[in-house]
């Protein structure tokens, strides 16, 4: 017995290709900005937006985890989760 | 075109156990670099002696690496789809540019620590330099890993002929290269983004 799985389009990984060089030229162009580049309360929110934007694509669409089993997804999700609390409670604790 | 499907023998997660392991593997994986990107943001200003990150990060040479890296995970995808679509030649061709993508962001790993180096910053040098090289290292080493790994996929297509299409060890596989790729994504904006911050 098998279980049939989707995947995204030739088409969805070209367009997602392009997605991903154009955020990151836009990163790129913000940190020339010298007056942006040392600002926390911009650079902060701005690029954790975009590096997360980058993050959501490779992972649901490249890696397959929007089509595939929802375990998956959840185990990902779960680990993430946790290290990044272990990221916060390490620099918080040590900071 | 539409999507394409392919089939998967049932097991009793319903998952192939190779993918399920991989994903684990990803999951413990996670806390690794966690904790790896949490001691560098921690010891980055930590350091008595220079150089410091603002003195020698080149922000431009490190855009095309990821640029590289990015590409990479796009070719892998391809290679996918044409083993899962059994086009031997689309196949190998993705699959050695993958290959080519990942020796390209070694080799500016290897300027980048070589010109760190010149600058004065060893491993001992700082704690900065320490945690550094430790993060990015470690983040080198695994995309050492992923094109021995891929190189070996590789070379085992051109061994066994043009009827083997191995779809399932290309896409863990795959899972494991675009996991490199989400960490660089990380490293790029956390370490290299945030110098100034």
């Amino acid at each position: 017995m098998v279980k049939e799985e989707k995947h995204a389009t030739v088409k969805t990984y070209w367009v997602l290709a392009v997605i991903l060089c154009v955020i990151t030229f836009v990163e790129w162009v913000i940190f020339k900005f010298e007056d942006l580049r040392t600002s926390a309360a911009f650079m902060i929110p701005v690029l954790s937006g975009l590096s997360v934007a980058k993050f959501i694509m490779v992972c649901g669409w490249y890696m397959h985890l929007r089509y595939d089993h929802g375990m998956l997804w959840k185990i990902f999700a779960f680990s993430a989760f946790l290290a990044t609390g272990t990221f916060f409670i390490l620099f918080l604790a040590l900071m | 075109m539409s999507g394409q499907d392919h089939a998967v023998h049932e097991t009793v997660t319903g998952i192939d156990n190779r993918k399920f392991g991989m994903w684990i593997l990803i999951a413990s994986e996670c806390f690794l670099f966690g904790t790896l990107i949490a001691n560098y943001l921690i010891n980055k200003a930590r350091g008595l002696v220079g150089p410091t990150p603002q003195q020698i990060y080149d922000i431009d040479i490190t855009t095309l690496s990821t640029f590289d890296l990015l590409m990479s995970s796009v070719a892998m995808v391809l290679a996918l789809h044409g083993c899962q679509t059994r086009d031997i030649k689309k196949f190998r061709f993705w699959t050695g540019v993958v290959v080519l993508g990942g020796l390209i962001f070694l080799g500016f790993q290897y300027y980048e620590f070589s010109h760190f180096l010149g600058l004065g910053l060893g491993l001992t040098t700082n704690i900065f330099g320490s945690s550094f090289y430790l993060l990015t290292g470690c983040h080198g080493a695994h995309v050492f890993f992923g094109v021995l790994w891929l190189s070996s996929i590789l070379i085992t297509s051109y061994a066994k002929g043009e009827e083997w299409f191995p779809s399932m060890p290309l896409e863990v596989a795959g899972l494991y290269w675009h996991f490199v790729d989400v960490v660089w994504i990380i490293i790029f904006t956390v370490v290299y983004l945030f110098v100034f911050v």
